[in-house]
């Protein structure tokens, strides 16, 4: 198992799951709907089509913050 | 055509041309330059009335909404005297008094790329000759301050088919965001949509409240940023965050995503013309 940090909130993986797998976990156990987020690594904002195919390592850490439309 | 200022443009915007960054050229510029403004709401009166002062020659309002009492706290060119008609044909009226000198056009429509589309097709009624010149002279830059997702992505969508500059500005309770997106940078740092690529609904303020302040911080960004723009001044490719509640902004790096629908036909065809001609735009379902 590997921990990773979303939103400094710890959560528990197996190895080898994407970013896309840690985010599913962490809608589930947060009960947040993640709906239009971008995710963030080291001040980088990581473009959706990359989430499934990036392989989480122990001690990752992910900010999340979601689309605000108002005007 | 000369850059060199009247004596009374010289005196009145005599404080930004002293900026070494900005001097007579980049003021001629600014009076030269046209800014499409997309929601005349907190944003988008905020970022008019501070373009119309800086000397922004030609701005286009476009909005279909009518002043409402609660819009009072923070749409600052309205009056209670205002509510109940269109936005656009207020704001263009005090912006008119204020600022005798720039051309203020009003569109009473909601932006949609049926609707942009009769604005600038010569058989239209509804035409509009000088959006469509400044377009093909590259003397236009998009402000987005919509208040609702799907004009967000189809203004994003619009602005990457025409190889405009969009700078978008959005607010919610304590949260700001701030990117501009040109076509200089789109290759690298993509697009709005290569960020937020749903067309799902995300918090406004009808949903989650706001601060005149709030609103007022993040139009004054979009504003300095579209002035950057005009005055040939690095534009930051960056996402900006602003926490109102901590007073803390956070600036995040972009890249293109490769699958976004937005842009990457239109990567795809500069890169291969090497160019950046405008283009009829797509719809979002051609996409």
């Amino acid at each position: 198992m590997i921990t990773v940090f979303i939103n400094e909130q710890p959560l528990e993986l197996e190895q080898h799951a994407s970013l896309a797998d840690a985010l599913t976990i962490y809608q589930n156990q947060s009960g947040q709907v993640l709906s239009n987020i971008a995710v963030v690594k080291e001040q980088q904002i990581m473009p959706k089509s990359t989430w499934h195919n990036y392989t989480c390592i122990d001690h990752d850490k992910f900010q999340i913050f979601s689309a605000v439309a108002g005007g | 055509m000369t850059d060199v200022l009247s004596d009374q443009q010289l005196e009145q915007y005599y404080r930004q041309v002293l900026l070494p960054e900005v001097e007579e050229a980049g003021q001629h510029a600014l009076l030269q330059h046209h800014v499409l403004i997309i929601g005349v709401g907190g944003l988008g009166t905020h970022v008019a009335q501070q373009l119309a002062a800086a000397g922004v020659g030609h701005l286009h309002l476009m909005d279909n909404d009518q002043v409402e009492l609660s819009n009072l706290p923070r749409q600052i060119l309205f009056n209670p005297t205002d509510v109940g008609q269109l936005k656009v044909t207020r704001a263009q009226n005090t912006l008119t008094e204020h600022n005798p000198n720039a051309n203020i056009y009003s569109y009473p429509v909601r932006f949609s790329l049926p609707n942009i589309g009769n604005l600038l097709d010569e058989k239209d009624a509804n035409a509009q000759p000088s959006l469509k010149q400044a377009i093909q002279n590259g003397r236009l830059t998009v402000l987005d301050c919509s208040d609702n997702m799907t004009t967000r992505q189809q203004v994003n969508l619009w602005c990457v088919s025409q190889g405009l500059p969009l700078i978008c500005g959005a607010v919610s309770g304590f949260d700001g965001q701030l990117l501009s997106v040109t076509p200089n940078s789109l290759e690298k740092s993509g697009c709005y949509r290569c960020i937020f690529n749903d067309n799902e609904v995300a918090q406004n303020c009808a949903s989650q409240g706001v601060l005149g302040p709030m609103v007022a911080t993040i139009a004054s960004m979009q504003s300095l940023l579209a002035i950057h723009h005009i005055a040939g001044l690095t534009v930051p490719s960056t996402l900006q965050l602003f926490e109102g509640k901590s007073m803390q902004w956070h600036s995040l790096g972009r890249k293109r995503d490769p699958q976004c629908p937005a842009c990457r036909t239109k990567v795809a065809t500069h890169k291969n013309e090497q160019t950046c001609q405008p283009q009829p735009f797509q719809s979002e379902a051609q996409s």
